[in-house]
């Protein structure tokens, strides 16, 4: 009777396997990651507390009717989690830097080539067409962006795709100064770009969000949830009309979805799916996406420089991916390190939001092609 | 063969549509802004000078 009691108690133990402790232990450095250091932590912390939870044996949070696997059901599968948050980014952005100087929104466009880039190189490698595409959105350097498409095209691949994609958003100021300093003089990097004029009216603030999501979802209207989501974000900050809702979107509600977002997302880290080669290989192909935007954002600028009789600082377009407003800072960063009057970073926000609106585009984009051959 | 057919499709067809959405979104903007210029405050009318509105009063 003691003995079977006693037994019982200890089936935890005696069910824990290998990869489940390796699990638990990736997900308690996932939690000092965000605790301790401060990356990514809204989001790497429940993702490492998930990934705790859902390797203890016998806990069956992600059976059937599991708390996490509620979770999961309730807004991942359906991708309804991320286009949430998309709501709370837009009401968050001010698009003033942009609406100042258009022309830079052709850098978040160069910044997406890290995307097909590395799709490309994730094909040769021998994944399937919508693997691939996948593991190119990391590229995006978005994270709700790259959780709808592994969810809707990969979902075994869900849980390596967004943590590979929050980490490397949060490594971004380690892993971008390298590569703009690499392809850039230090004559370029002392480029200084003239303060921004106030020359956007409040009109044009309220009908940019409209404007954005009749344009692009007529051209790619499979993106319109992604798109049509930040742009209502974005209309009810800018319209003032209701001043509630976007302090809601801002705060509540975007606080919300990032911890259900993220537990649900650690779930399904469990051993048995993410202990593979292939998680290392998704890994490493994220680092490479992020460091192709980086690169052909950069030379995308010297471009622009050389266009406009040096007029643009090139580094500027480093930050033309979406990890809004960390690659701005970094540019910021490394250009006063060049010149220490040379003040970037409201022409890299400029970028950067271009760089939201053309990862939000490349994945709409990419959306359209994969439904249009038939794919999903 | 057929899946990096598949790719450099995509990649043409997927950055050269972005490129191009992009493009036309400045261009939308650049007309938007000069259909909806800055509105600068109204200038005020001065206040007559302290001495003319006495010597009208008197």
């Amino acid at each position: 009777m003691l003995e079977s009691a006693v037994l019982s108690m200890l089936t935890g133990i005696r069910n824990l396997t290998v990869p489940q402790v390796i699990m638990i232990a990736v997900g308690l450095v996932l939690i000092y990651l965000a605790a301790g250091k401060g990356f990514e932590p809204l989001l790497l912390l429940p993702i490492g507390f998930g990934a705790v939870l859902v390797n203890i044996p016998l806990a069956g949070l992600m059976d059937e009717h599991g708390v996490l696997r509620v979770f999961y059901n309730a807004g991942v599968a359906n991708e309804i989690f991320p286009i949430l948050i998309f709501i709370g980014i837009g009401a968050m952005i001010d698009f003033t830097p942009l609406l100042e100087n258009p022309r830079i929104l052709l850098l978040g466009a160069a910044g997406q080539f890290g995307i097909f880039l590395t799709l490309l190189v994730a094909l040769a490698l021998g994944f399937t067409k919508l693997e691939a595409t996948t593991i190119g959105i990391i590229g995006a350097a978005d994270g709700p962006t790259t959780i709808y498409f592994a969810s809707k095209f990969a979902p075994h691949m869900l849980g390596a795709v967004s943590v590979a994609a929050y980490s490397y958003m949060s490594l971004v100021p380690l892993i971008q100064p390298p590569i703009m300093r690499l392809l850039t003089t230090q004559k370029e990097r002392e480029i200084m770009m003239p303060a921004i004029k106030r020359t956007t009216s409040k009109r044009v603030k309220i009908l940019f969000p409209i404007v954005v999501t009749l344009i692009t979802s007529i051209i790619a209207p499979l993106g319109t949830p992604l798109i049509g989501m930040l742009m209502l974000g974005n209309f009810m900050r800018e319209s003032g009309a209701v001043e509630r809702l976007s302090n809601m979107a801002q705060n509540e509600l975007c606080n919300i979805v990032t911890l259900l977002l993220g537990i649900s997302i650690g779930a399904t880290m469990q051993a048995e799916y993410f202990l593979r080669p292939q998680t290392l290989l998704i890994f490493a192909l994220g680092l490479v996406a992020i460091c192709l935007d980086t690169a052909t954002g950069v030379v995308f600028g010297k471009i622009m420089c050389f266009a406009t009789r040096g007029k643009v600082n090139p580094l500027i377009g480093a930050a033309g991916i979406s990890a809004f407003p960390m690659s701005a800072r970094v540019v910021q960063s490394v250009g006063m390190k060049a010149n220490p009057r040379n003040h970037l970073l409201m022409h890299a926000a400029g970028a950067n939001m271009g760089g939201q609106i053309g990862s939000v585009m490349a994945a709409a984009v990419l959306l359209s092609i994969i439904t249009g051959l038939g794919l999903s | 063969m057929e899946s990096l057919d598949f790719g450099i499709i995509v990649t043409i067809v997927g950055m050269g549509t972005t490129f191009l959405t992009l493009i036309f979104l400045g261009f939308v903007i650049d007309v938007m802004k000069k259909l909806f210029p800055v509105e600068r405050p109204s200038v005020e009318k001065k206040p007559a000078p302290l001495k003319q509105a006495a010597e009208k009063s008197s």
